[in-house]
């Protein structure tokens, strides 16, 4: 019976989400798309054709971080759903129904997880048609770096949960969606006054000293190195710290749930 | 089938909000009938339901469902009791196909046959958006939703305010027909006393958090009656013979609650039965025992 209740709600939470799910599958593939012929026609950023290979290096590298860190942006989240919940009155009415938190948790989950697959599978074809045409061959060694993206996408949804899905009436979801925004800029921002503070000198001498010219230009080669540095010790641990934060993600929804109201 | 008396057991409850409380409150609905809970908007109607069903945790007192604790055995409860709001919850771009896919898998008993035959009984389409429905169709599919799982308890709150005479009459109908069943029982809140007048069994007046009065309906409608006098006469009532008087220009109408004992002792005295919004307007109005 569990897992009949677990498919009902699947189906609840993928029925709401549908139209978000295609409209904005059909967003990052356009932006992908856009990429492809970018790359085709090797039109730099002032428009003016460029046979180089320089030109499609830079496309490459943007458009290979872009989309997937699109892809999962667009593609997951728990807010939706749950203001729709909220809003129709299902999420009170849903109390006098046998089902217990862990059960929609797990339904949130699944489709969290769908979503997920399909922001993969977009961020890899992506990576598979940009390579062709810049002549660099797939590797699998894409995924390890993919799952930090989607590591720290999962991380927000954890804020998410924290933020949103203890809240019983649309007012409180209002409010819950404007802390969690805040919770996520100040992170955000947090993190670019680091980086800034540790780099901003360094940024500043070699901006002076050279005429940078495209993306990868543009950073300085011991900032480079760093960032490198970091992203080879994180892939290694990216995949199994996406699963443990699905894991807590999980956990804190059944909890978060389970808050009634006052 | 299990064995209890009364399909709900409320014993003291007590939930407190700034600026309301909900007071010690305690009444049964026993099994095989249907209760209505009256009140004003405002009184603790929506309150008590919500505390009932576990929406909101009480601060004290004692809930029984269908025999059972109703925190120790929510799941269980839960897949024999439905529930009806007065605005319908389900997501205006579902189906009502869809939804009949929701509560399949959600409940033990659902049945596709008795949802398809209450779809076409009540004329609802089954792949319309629910968004479209008018306000009438949505209750008639909260109801065909509800009574779809064989539960033997439906809690109602205010389900046929808004809607129209002809579909309360249809809804108060298919209650009926609900309650042949001698192990099911309603409890309905609501303000519209007319629609309790038809179809009760027993009734539970609440006001400003406190239960007022509650008992069989016949019993109460033959034991009130408003007894008409003239001013002069109202001053010779004695105030423990009646629980409030409305003063009018012309003289007064007081509420009693024993029309025989009433009529013995003052002979001659003029005593007209009682609706249950009167009865309900007067005993709002007992704290203060004359209003106008």
């Amino acid at each position: 019976m569990k897992a009949a209740r677990i498919r009902a709600l699947v189906f609840k939470e993928l029925k709401l989400s549908k139209k978000a799910i295609i409209i904005n599958t059909l967003i990052v593939v356009g932006a992908a798309a856009l990429g492809w012929l970018f790359m085709l026609s090797s039109i730099c950023g002032n428009l003016r054709r460029i046979n180089d290979l320089n030109v499609k290096s830079e496309i490459y590298n943007i458009f290979r971080l872009a989309i997937p860190y699109a892809a999962c942006c667009t593609l997951g989240g728990f807010v939706p759903n749950h203001t729709s919940d909220v809003n129709a009155g299902w999420f009170r009415y849903s109390v006098g129904l046998p089902q217990n938190t862990w059960e929609i948790a797990a339904s949130k989950l699944i489709v969290l997880v769908i979503r997920l697959i399909i922001a993969v599978v977009i961020s890899t074809v992506d990576q598979i048609v940009l390579g062709a045409m810049y002549h660099k061959s797939f590797s699998l060694e894409f995924f390890p770096k993919l799952f930090i993206l989607v590591d720290l996408f999962l991380l927000s949804i954890i804020l998410e949960t924290v933020f949103v899905l203890s809240e019983r009436t649309p007012d409180g979801v209002k409010k819950g969606s404007a802390k969690y925004t805040a919770a996520v800029c100040a992170v955000t921002m947090g993190a670019t006054l680091l980086i800034m503070k540790k780099y901003m000198t360094v940024i500043r001498k070699y901006a002076m000293e050279n005429e940078t010219t495209g993306f990868s230009n543009m950073l300085p080669p011991d900032m480079v190195r760093d960032l490198n540095s970091v992203v080879e010790k994180l892939q290694i641990i990216s995949i199994p710290l996406a699963l443990l934060i699905l894991g807590i993600i999980f956990v804190m929804t059944a909890k978060r749930l389970k808050v009634r109201e006052k | 089938m299990s064995d209890f008396t009364n399909a709900i057991e409320i014993q003291g409850i007590t939930k407190k909000y700034d600026g309301f409380t909900l007071d010690n409150i305690s009444f049964n609905v026993p099994r095989g009938s249907i209760m209505g809970f009256v009140g004003q908007n405002g009184a603790g109607k929506t309150t008590t339901i919500r505390s009932i069903l576990n929406i909101i945790p009480i601060d004290s007192g004692k809930i029984s469902l269908l025999g059972m604790d109703h925190l120790k055995n929510e799941e269980e409860i839960k897949e024999r009791i439905a529930v009806v709001f007065d605005e319908m919850p389900f997501h205006d771009l579902f189906t009502a196909k869809d939804m009949g896919r929701i509560f399949k898998g959600l409940y033990q008993k659902w049945s596709d046959q008795t949802f398809q035959q209450f779809m076409e009984r009540f004329q609802l389409p089954m792949n319309k958006k629910l968004g479209k429905f008018s306000k009438g169709m949505k209750m008639k599919m909260q109801i065909a939703c509800a009574l779809s799982h064989e539960a033997e308890l439906l809690i109602m709150d205010e389900a046929t305010t808004g809607l129209d005479p002809v579909v309360r009459s249809e809804i108060l109908d298919i209650f009926l027909e609900y309650l042949q069943d001698e192990d099911h029982s309603i409890l309905m809140s609501s303000h519209i006393t007319s629609d309790l007048e038809k179809i009760a069994d027993s009734v539970t007046f609440i006001d400003k958090g406190r239960i007022l009065l509650s008992g069989y309906k016949d019993e109460i409608l033959d034991s009130h009656g408003i007894l008409k006098c003239t001013k002069r006469d109202y001053k010779d009532l004695d105030p423990e013979d009646f629980i409030s008087a409305r003063l009018t220009d012309f003289g007064a109408e007081a509420l009693v609650s024993d029309r025989a004992a009433v009529a013995r002792k003052y002979s001659g005295a003029v005593i007209d039965p009682a609706s249950l919004d009167e009865i309900m307007v007067y005993y709002v109005n007992k704290g203060k025992k004359e209003w106008s």
